[in-house]
């Protein structure tokens, strides 16, 4: 790639380099200002429209816009309205502000040697729009019509003057005391797509999308501040005026993050195995957990390998770990190679934490960082994958998580050893107020009603998958998808390049599947009806509760020992299994492995002659008596 | 009057009055029985004949409990698998510092108050004994508890009025200080100190309130007081006059408390129990740790009545010298 110098002195070879690149490149050269908490700079981003359409305009989000008030969309949205701000002061809003913008594109010329550039200033064109609600107060996307469309093939270049307010964080990014972690900080063009139309969503209740490319950063900051980014560091300037600049680059990401604060302590370790490339990590540690380091590169390292392992290789050969800071809000956050996980100064081992959320959100530099689906629309094709995935892992490498809890404000943590914790499941959610009826998978995800994004982004589809595994067999399923993985890597999947290739792979119809649980929001619920016994007859009725259809096994056990293994396509509302025979039916299970993990009640799916419930009951009712007691006591104590 | 003479005293007296502490846990476990027949008969029809009840019956099942909590409505709503071992303690200490008072059921609310009042009807007779140190038979010990029972209910009621100025107006308040004190803090080791600090200073206001009810029920019977008022201005006066005595064996009673909870903490039962045996062995065990409870409360009462009656007797004049009338010569007559 020519040189940034190269590129100031000749921009028609910095032009003519942009229409040669797929993707959107971004070039950042900014500053921090930490006492007026504001980055100021310039962004010059180089476009290339590959679609078989003209592009009109340009579209940009300026997500930070979201934090300018209380009236915008995401301040009004479902997920944020319930929050109060009133200890908001006026320095503690974000914005993002354009100074100046303009356009380079190419003028047609005699010599194609020699192609010609027109500067344009588009500054006084900029306008806001609201494509998904109207809000005129929202001004997290930004519109700017080109005096002439931009040809299919041909490329751009916009150079923007900017400045972003940072906020104190309300949601992923912002900053605490003298902790910055800023991620879509900077004007970011949506996605021109292959029909013609941008894809270039308000921010209201959702994550992100963007163009793969290659980031070249440049980061002013304090000298004496710990700096970690996206990508590898190229070089470290000491600017002798208090301020270094770090330069960042990283090609085939489609997001740029980083984070800086004087207290940040690195580590680093790096990964290795027989048949996965090597990757340097680099751990970037809050004072307040130091010795958890440990825990940090444990479940990275158990991330990068399970998911190396199954799904495809992490190609970066480096990735940064992020320990946010205590009440920064910045925790739990994925961007390509660097992540944040999340941890507190007491957490025992055995809870999950920092152990859980690490491996997830290293999980998403697969699903999320190189299977790029777009978050605005379908949240559950990196949610939903990660999910099913941190679950397998977090199984296999650290076992179920104890039950813990938290007194003194949450500060003080108890782990209860005899109490195992059920990883992320669908029990329970059977009621008709469930969150699994307030929406349909299927749903782009920026327009889900309240209580459905996160079941349906996160929880549905990890069961979704964990269904197919059981249905289909491991060796399968994992065949699907690595194969998905493989093919869709730096690529912007939907849900239909998804199940054509479960299709193709597992040479299996799954619309029937799809259509139960993607395109409807049934729920799945089968059970055990009753049992009955004569001298000659046995007979066991199981019950579909639910709406959902699938096929499932039935094992009956007899008291003798015998065993009748008997499968039910589900369908009807009932089905029965009879025995002429005399031995009693000891015992029924329906669904007996659990292939069908969507089932929203397991204590229904089995019955037992001799069930000790009266004695379990009595065993847990007289726990909760003596809960009630102390607490009778300590209120008594005060009269 | 010394602090350990108090404490020392305090304990004996509990402990001869035994026959109290094993009455009032009676009625603690009357009162509690009725709600943890509704638990059980819950959780019994959640299980049915599920395969889920061997599962718990063997120890615990998650799967279970998601099941049960999606179904749950009213007082079920309150079951939580952590209420076991030492959870059976902290978690209702938690929300009880937090102002969350029964889970704000009003089933588990009425069951408190009964059981408060049931505190407030016995305190009468139970400080009778004490002051008077004899064990009174239980008709005259019920009629010491109707006679002080009105006076302990308006005292009650202004007690009640300092624990909403502390709960409802001071916590909230000291909440928001070490908020906005911590506002910028990033290092959870100094939000922790501050939130030590804060329930420090909260702990010992609510001790000095505790501690100043327990005076006013004692100087109404030393006193004979019958009003609510004036004995809350004497255990004001007595408590705070002599803070270097009163509260130094609060605390020390206080710390009595904490070996009990650690003591308990050791031998808590968790979700094991496999027999009926087992299980009565972990009730036992719960049921001893609330009799210690109420153990100490007496505890408490025994050892403060006899701080304060050192303290009145110190504080009363002394007596005017008997007159002597020495041997005088005979007056002659004249």
């Amino acid at each position: 790639m020519p040189s940034r110098k190269i590129q100031r002195i000749l921009p028609a070879a910095a032009f003519i380099w942009g229409t040669l690149v797929a993707g959107t490149d971004y070039t950042l050269d900014v500053r921090l200002d930490a006492e007026g908490r504001t980055i100021s700079g310039t962004e010059t981003i180089a476009w290339t429209n590959e679609t078989e359409y003209p592009a009109p305009d340009l579209r940009f989000h300026l997500y930070f816009n979201a934090w300018r008030d209380k009236k915008t969309s995401f301040m009004t949205s479902f997920r944020t309205r319930d929050r109060h701000f009133d200890d908001y002061r006026e320095n503690d809003w974000g914005h993002q502000e354009i100074r100046s913008l303009i356009v380079i594109t190419a003028i047609p010329s005699e010599d194609p040697e020699t192609p010609t550039t027109r500067h344009t200033d588009l500054s006084k064109k900029i306008e806001f729009i609201q494509p998904d609600d109207g809000n005129p107060h929202d001004r997290t996307v930004m519109r700017v019509a080109l005096p002439e469309p931009i040809p299919p093939g041909a490329g751009v270049q916009v150079q923007i003057e900017f400045e972003t307010k940072v906020p104190r964080t309300i949601a992923r990014t912002g900053v605490r005391g003298d902790y910055y972690f800023l991620a879509h900080w900077f004007p970011k063009l949506g996605v021109f797509q292959e029909d013609g139309d941008w894809n270039c969503h308000q921010f209201i209740q959702t994550e992100f999308f963007s163009d793969y490319g290659t980031y070249d950063v440049s980061l002013r900051v304090p000298d004496d501040w710990t700096l970690g980014a996206t990508g590898e560091e190229q070089s470290r300037v000491d600017n002798k005026d208090g301020t270094a600049t770090h330069r960042y680059y990283q090609e085939r990401v489609h997001e740029f993050a980083w984070v800086t604060c004087p207290l940040l302590r690195e580590y680093k370790r790096t990964f290795e195995h027989p048949t996965l490339p090597k990757v340097e990590m680099r751990l970037l540690l809050m004072p307040d957990h130091q010795g958890q380091q440990d825990r940090y590169f444990a479940a990275t390292e158990a991330s990068l390998k399970h998911y190396g392992e199954w799904w495809g290789a992490y190609p970066y050969g480096h990735v940064t770990i992020v320990d946010p800071a205590y009440q920064s809000g910045t925790g739990g956050m994925e961007y390509p190679t660097f992540f944040t996980g999340g941890s507190r100064w007491l957490t025992p081992k055995g809870s999950g934490r920092p152990e859980g959320v690490t491996v997830h959100e290293c999980g998403h530099q697969f699903w999320y960082g190189l299977v790029g689906n777009n978050e605005f629309e379908d949240a559950w094709l990196d949610e939903g994958f990660n999910t099913y995935s941190t679950t397998k892992t977090s199984l296999a490498v650290f076992g179920e998580d104890l039950y813990e809890q938290r007194y003194l404000d949450g500060m003080v943590p108890v782990l209860f050893a005899d109490l195992h914790e059920a990883p992320r499941n669908v029990s329970g959610m059977g009621g008709a107020d469930s969150d699994l009826k307030k929406d349909v998978m299927a749903t782009p995800s920026w327009k889900y009603g309240p209580d459905a994004y996160g079941v349906n982004s996160y929880t549905k589809p990890a069961m979704m998958l964990l269904t197919l595994e059981r249905y289909l067999g491991w060796e399968t399923f994992q065949k699907a998808l690595s194969t998905y993985f493989e093919r869709w890597e730096f690529r912007h999947p939907k849900p239909a390049d998804f199940f054509d290739v479960m299709a193709e792979v597992t040479g299996t119809d799954l619309n029937w599947f799809w259509a139960q649980t993607y395109y409807s929001s049934n729920i799945f619920d089968y059970a055990v009806d009753s049992v009955h016994s004569s001298d000659e007859k046995q007979s066991v009725y199981v019950r579909r509760v639910g709406e959902g259809l699938f096929p499932v096994d039935v094992r009956v056990h007899f008291e003798n020992g015998d065993v009748a293994e008997e499968k039910w396509d589900g369908r009807g509302r009932w089905t029965q299994f009879e025995y002429a025979r005399a031995d009693k039916i000891a015992a029924v299970e329906v669904d007996p492995e659990f292939v069908l993990a969507l089932d929203v009640n397991r204590t229904n799916n089995t019955w037992m002659r001799k069930a000790p419930s009266t004695f379990a009951s009595r065993k847990w009712g007289l726990k909760w008596m003596i809960w009630l007691q102390n607490l009778m006591e300590i209120s008594a104590f005060h009269m | 009057m010394g602090i350990i003479h108090a404490f020392t005293e305090g304990l004996s007296s509990a402990t001869r009055r035994i026959g109290i502490v094993f009455w009032l846990w009676i009625a603690s476990l009357l009162l509690a029985l009725p709600a943890s027949l509704v638990i059980i008969q819950g959780i019994d029809r959640s299980l049915d004949d599920s395969q889920m009840s061997q599962k718990l019956a063997d120890g615990y099942d998650d799967y279970w409990y998601r099941d049960f909590h999606g179904q749950a409505e009213g007082i079920l709503e309150t079951f939580h698998p952590t209420m076991i071992g030492i959870g059976a303690i902290l978690n209702g200490l938690d929300d009880f510092i937090q102002g969350d008072f029964y889970g704000e059921n009003l089933g588990l609310l009425s069951v408190g108050i009964a059981y408060l009042l049931l505190w407030v009807f016995a305190a009468g007779g139970i400080l009778s004994s004490l002051a008077d140190s004899c064990k009174f038979p239980f008709p005259e010990f019920a009629s010491k508890c109707a006679e002080y029972f009105w006076r302990y209910f308006r005292l009650a009621i202004f007690l009640g009025l300092g624990y909403w100025i502390l709960f409802g107006w001071l916590l909230p308040t000291m909440n928001d200080l070490v908020d906005s004190i911590t506002r910028e803090t990033i290092d959870e080791r100094v939000v922790f100190l501050w939130t030590l600090a804060k329930y420090g200073i909260f702990g010992l206001l609510l001790a000095l309130l505790n501690l100043t009810g327990d005076y006013a029920k004692i100087v109404c019977v030393l006193e004979r007081r019958r009003s609510a008022l004036v004995s809350l201005w004497r255990a004001l006066k007595i408590g705070f006059g002599n803070l270097r005595r009163t509260l130094p064996l609060y605390l020390l009673l206080f710390v009595l408390g904490i070996v009990l909870f650690f003591v308990y903490w050791i031998f808590a039962p968790g979700a094991g129990q496999q027999s009926y045996f087992s299980v009565a062995w972990a009730l036992i065990v719960g049921q001893i740790y609330i009799a210690s409870r109420i153990w100490l409360r007496v505890c408490f009462w025994g050892a403060q009545i006899t701080l304060c009656r050192g303290i009145l007797q110190e504080s009363r004049p002394e007596p005017a010298p008997a007159p002597s009338y020495a041997a005088e010569e005979p007056v002659a007559a004249e």
